[in-house]
């Protein structure tokens, strides 16, 4: 360094904060942990610590009301296999995310290709469309129980002019799942039609014509042009949805919920176990290990998801 | 339903409290400050407590009262997280089936020594309801109220079917049920002979082990030899020829030519009130419901049906004081408040509910709602029964209770004895396994 | 192998907007011909309207002896190169071109057998596995290229390919587009703003503006002969010089021009200007035939002096730009000519080259 003599500086307080905060300013990541600090510490108790004490207590039979939780190690896991609910509540959860899933996405994929083809028209559409995504779940799911509702419902009423008998939408085992797997496509659809939407447009119009004089036809241009150049879309998109459904709880409680006059088959799904487990029964830890059993399936299905759509090299 | 009251002790209180200020010293107020809180799962008795609060305002000038009312299983999820780590309440209004959490949890204040004197007089408190409040002869709260089922009919669906009275026995009622239903020609049902309870688990149970009470005197957990444990009762040899004639009799009358009722009509006390359904059996609070709900519906009550057995399943909702309660004194004398006959009324008008104690007299109540004769009139030969008091109780039941509900659904056990019996022995597996994981089955 | 005949056809926007205004062109069986014009005469559109990208407002086109105005383009048998090449990301450059041929169904071994047989000719085999993103700007046109080719279709059509690259790569591409055409004959049709790339390319080319066809003819007619004062400016770089003239008799057919300077017109001429006297004229000289003065006068070529402005050394020769009546104007001089900025020099007009222009009709006399 050289030999820079500098003037004294100012001692004063406001001087001496001035000059700190230059440094810090200069000082890169003092300025970055100042600032992140406290959305990061927000973070972590909101949600690392919450997660992390879950999995935690999944070891132990920790029971909300008793004063001693004993350590079980892996006994709560153990317990799943013998579960019949659970085990029934995987299966209905799996179902229903499959089909909820491939019928939220090839619906908003023919309405994103329909919508193309009016495209001056095209953003009021999937205004429209985007309304159910922004509603609550609980109060829609409150109008659909109604819908559904077998002696008043509007589906019922609206079959009846086709001479089809009054159904128990959801009190019916089967009928119940395609009820609820309606909801969830109807709340859904909206925000994927605007994704697809947006990769679509992607597509520089030239390839398309390309296609035409190569003598595709429009079923063709879809599956070999269209669908592929929409890899990292789909992907996305089949990612979100099979997250969405699989933690599906809010339209399963309502719509499921034994009130008064409209009884409901007792659809079980995992959150639905969870909840029941934890702050019915009051079984946390073991509702803490349905959690993680939970959270490592949905680990494994991206991982499956991603490594089918991953560009083949 | 979800009602939420605040009561702010604010402005009215201040007031009363400015008034009493100009008392004279025979009344000498305590100058306890501070908040009591009180939640509660049975809304419809917030009334009670209300009426009360000026009396108590007298006592205690200075304690503002918060009453929080919550739907039942919301109320029982909040406080069982909020009791064990020192938030919860000052009073707790303990349903009998989670009076052993917080008993067991150790939540519990002791009983003063006036009030626990009248918890184990038999002539105010019946034993039966002291027992399931009390460990080691010792009483841990107050009972407050009681509800119990009875059998409603539709006095216009009868008088129409040329049935003279409510079925006597279990029988009858599925006879009278079969002549009440109404169907369409196409084979729906237009209306339920009766509305049976056909979903969520708990209810299911219970309503089912009505009919099981009756067809064996025995209920399907009852309480084991040792307190807080429980047995289970549907492979006692009786017990099981019973509940599976019980069981098909069930699935005879949902699926075939007997069919009395269907899961997508319009169920329980709304059906009932809307005249969909010819018979009933539910708690107190259902009379006031249909008087609103269906107001031209004339219906009766009477006794449950007999068979072998007859008694009446029983709840009880026990008032007890929070242990971490830094308003102990003013709890317990808000709870000594409400054993008096005004107040007492209070709940049985505004809800159904019927008061233990007693040396109380609800005549006037009862000629003035007839409605509630099976409710209030003691029959004698009637046996009363509660719930084996424990920590699994809700796990279990509703455990339990599926699984009887999806043998009603399982049209191949019609007339199939076997399949039948398959089904009970899967409910015994299932509500012995809960109890064990809980340590409390007794084989 | 057919031609295209192009009859009365219209392109209007909106109902309002006419793109293309009622042309008529015929394309001889495997002949070049260019369109060629500044953005927006329509010569793209028209291009399209061929390919059938785009509908057909009023007219008929014809492809050999089938009329395709409702022909959808894949059933048409044409094939196109795009500007910005069209290739298909996800695929190879293999499947790229094998794409088209695969939509109809071609058997594996023949499909094998062409894109081999065209990858040779365009020089492209070793990039076979690659994908376009993998690939040159000149490779890419290569691949769009012989995704066309493979095809083996009655048309070939052309949308400025060459306008993507550079300078340099553009005209070596010319040279490969015109060997191709050598190579595999066939109807081409193709369109771009450079006349450059017009008059290397075409048998025929076709000056649109405004969406009119102005002129239709060889590269060498067109230059020596233009018909309106459009093509006489946009054909040849650099650019035809123009001079408002007055075209008047005093003992000879003479043109004035504003500054005062008359230049006689050729002997040859004058029949054909004379009925123009009088009229509001332009003159049109190119630059080629303004260049400094030699020693032997020949007749009709006269000498002008005016001040250079600027100087541009091309190294094969040296264009001069000055101005006359605020006019600029630009002059081929031979490169060893010694000249400064803002010196008067004097040139030697050859007016035999002269083109003059009625300013009413546009047209050339």
């Amino acid at each position: 360094m050289s030999d820079v003599i500098l003037p004294p500086q100012p001692s004063s307080l406001p001087a001496r904060l001035a000059r700190g905060w230059a440094r810090m300013k200069r000082n890169h990541i003092g300025f970055v942990i100042c600032a992140l600090g406290p959305v990061l510490a927000l973070f972590v108790v909101i949600r690392i610590y919450p997660i992390a004490e879950t999995i935690r207590l999944s070891f132990y039979d920790y029971h909300i009301t008793r004063r001693s939780n004993p350590f079980v190690g892996l006994g709560n896991y153990a317990y799943l296999f013998e579960d019949g609910p659970f085990h029934e509540a995987l299966v209905n959860t799996i179902l229903f995310s499959m089909l909820a899933v491939v019928a939220t996405l090839l619906l908003a994929l023919a309405c994103a290709i329909l919508l193309r083809s009016i495209e001056k028209a095209a953003p009021i559409y999937e205004l429209l469309f985007y309304i159910p995504v922004v509603t609550p779940w609980v109060p829609a799911s409150v109008i659909w129980k109604w819908i559904f509702d077998p002696t008043f419902g509007a589906l019922n009423y609206a079959l009846s002019f086709f001479g089809v008998a009054r159904l128990g939408w959801l009190q019916d085992p089967t009928l119940i799942l395609f009820a609820l797997v309606a909801v969830s496509v109807w709340k859904m659809v909206g925000y994927f039609v605007v994704i697809f939407g947006v990769g679509l447009r992607a597509i520089p119009e030239e390839l398309l014509e390309a296609a035409d004089l190569d003598g595709a036809t429009a079923w063709r241009k879809l599956t070999r042009i269209v669908l592929p150049l929409m890899r990292p879309i789909i992907l996305f998109s089949v990612v979100t949805c099979t997250i969405i459904n699989f933690n599906v709880f809010a339209p399963v409680y309502v719509l499921t919920a034994s009130s008064q006059g409209a009884p409901a088959y007792d659809f079980k799904v995992l959150v639905g176990e969870i909840y029941s487990n934890g702050f019915v029964y009051y079984h946390m830890g073991y509702a803490g290990a349905q959690c993680v059993v939970l959270l490592l399936f949905v680990m494994s299905l991206l991982i499956v998801q991603f490594l089918a759509f991953r560009e083949k090299k | 339903m979800k009602r939420r009251s605040v009561l702010l002790g604010g402005a009215a209180l201040a007031l009363t409290g400015l008034t009493s200020v100009g008392r004279g010293p025979a009344q000498a107020a305590d100058t306890t400050a501070g908040r009591l809180s009180i939640w509660l799962g049975y809304g419809e008795t917030a009334p009670a407590f209300k009426a009360a609060l000026p009396a108590f305002k007298a006592l205690y000038p200075n304690v503002e009262v918060e009453l929080l009312s919550f739907d039942l299983h919301e109320y029982e999820a909040k406080l069982s997280v909020a009791v064990p780590t020192g938030n919860g309440p000052d009073i707790l209004t303990l349903h009998d089936y989670i009076f052993p959490h917080y008993y067991d949890g150790d939540a519990l204040d002791d009983v003063p020594a006036d009030l626990a004197k009248v918890v184990d007089d038999p002539k105010i408190i019946d034993p039966v309801f002291k027992d399931v409040c009390s460990r080691d002869g010792k009483p841990w709260g107050v009972p407050w109220w009681k509800g119990s089922r009875a059998f409603f009919y539709n006095v216009d669906h009868f008088k129409e079917a040329g049935l003279d009275g409510p079925p006597k026995t279990l029988k009858e009622m599925w006879d009278y049920s079969e002549k009440l239903t109404k169907k369409a020609p196409d084979g729906t049902i237009t209306r339920a002979g009766i509305t049976l309870r056909l979903t969520e688990g708990s209810g299911g149970l219970q309503k089912f082990s009505d009919h099981y009470y009756a067809s064996t005197g025995h209920q399907i957990l009852e309480a084991g030899p040792k307190p807080g444990t429980v047995r289970v009762t549907l492979k006692d040899k009786d017990n099981l020829e019973a509940g599976t004639k019980l069981l098909l009799d069930y699935v005879a009358h949902l699926h075939g030519p007997k069919k009395v009722d269907d899961w997508a009509l319009k169920h329980d006390t709304q059906g009932f009130a809307n005249g969909l359904a010819s018979m009933l059996f539910r708690e107190d609070w259902a009379v006031a419901f249909i008087r609103k709900n269906g107001p031209d519906v004339k219906f009766a009550t009477a006794p449950l049906p007999r068979d072998k057995a007859w008694g009446n399943f029983h709840l009880v909702e026990i008032l007890s004081v929070n242990k971490t309660s830094k308003m102990k004194k003013p709890a317990w004398d808000l709870i000594r408040l409400l054993q008096e006959q005004q107040y007492l009324d209070i709940v049985l008008q505004q809800s159904g509910w019927v008061p233990l104690r007693m040396d109380r007299d609800f005549s006037a109540f009862l000629s003035k709602n007839p409605e509630y004769k099976a409710f209030l009139e003691p029959t004698p030969g009637y046996q009363a029964y509660l719930e084996p008091p424990n920590v699994a109780y809700v796990e279990a039941t509703a455990r339990t209770g599926d699984v009887i509900l999806a043998g009603f659904r399982d049209a191949s056990l019609l007339d199939n004895p076997e399949g039948a019996k398959a089904v009970l022995f899967k409910a015994y597996d299932t509500a012995a396994n809960i109890l064990k994981r809980s340590g409390i089955f007794a084989p | 192998m057919a031609g295209v005949s192009i009859r009365k056809v219209v392109k209007v926007y909106e109902g309002k907007f006419q793109a293309v205004k009622a042309i008529d062109l015929e394309v001889a069986e495997d002949e070049f011909v260019v369109l060629v014009g500044p953005s927006g005469c329509g010569k793209s559109t028209t291009l399209r309207m061929v390919a059938g990208l785009e509908e057909i407002s009023a007219g008929e086109i014809w492809i050999g002896d089938k009329l395709v105005n409702d022909v959808l383009p894949r059933e048409r048998d044409i094939a196109m190169v795009f500007q910005n090449y069209a290739l298909y990301p996800h695929m190879s450059v293999y499947d790229n071109m094998a794409f088209g041929l695969q939509q109809r169904k071609y058997p594996r071994e023949e499909i094998q057998k062409r894109v081999q047989h065209a990858a040779g000719i365009l020089d492209i085999t070793a990039l076979l596995d690659r994908k376009p993103k993998a690939l040159s700007g000149g490779q890419r046109q290569r691949v769009a290229m012989g995704r066309a080719i493979v095809r083996n279709p009655k048309v070939f059509l052309f949308d400025e390919p060459l306008s993507n690259l550079d300078a340099k790569l553009r005209v070596q591409m010319r040279t490969e587009i015109k060997k191709l055409h050598q190579t595999i004959a066939t109807t081409t049709l193709y369109v771009t703003h450079d006349q450059v790339e017009a008059m290397t390319l075409a048998d025929r080319v076709v000056v649109m503006n405004a969406g009119r066809i102005e002129q239709v003819g060889a590269p060498q007619e067109l230059y020596h002969h233009p018909a309106t004062r459009f093509v006489a400016g946009f054909i040849g770089s650099p650019a035809m010089n123009f001079l408002p003239v007055d075209l008047y008799d005093d003992g000879g057919l003479k043109l004035r021009l504003a500054d005062g300077i008359v230049l006689p017109v050729p002997a040859a001429r004058v029949d054909r200007y004379g009925p123009y006297k009088g009229k509001a004229m332009t003159l049109g000289l190119r630059p080629e035939n303004l260049t400094e003065i030699h020693d032997v006068e020949r007749p009709g070529v006269t000498r002008i002096e005016a001040p250079i402005d600027v100087v541009e050394p091309m190294g094969s020769e040296i264009l001069l730009h000055f101005f006359i009546d605020g006019k600029p104007l630009c002059a081929r001089i031979a490169p060893d000519c010694v000249v400064t900025h803002g010196e008067r020099f004097a040139l030697a007009a050859d007016l035999n080259q002269m083109h003059l222009i009625d300013d009413e009709s546009g047209r050339v006399v």
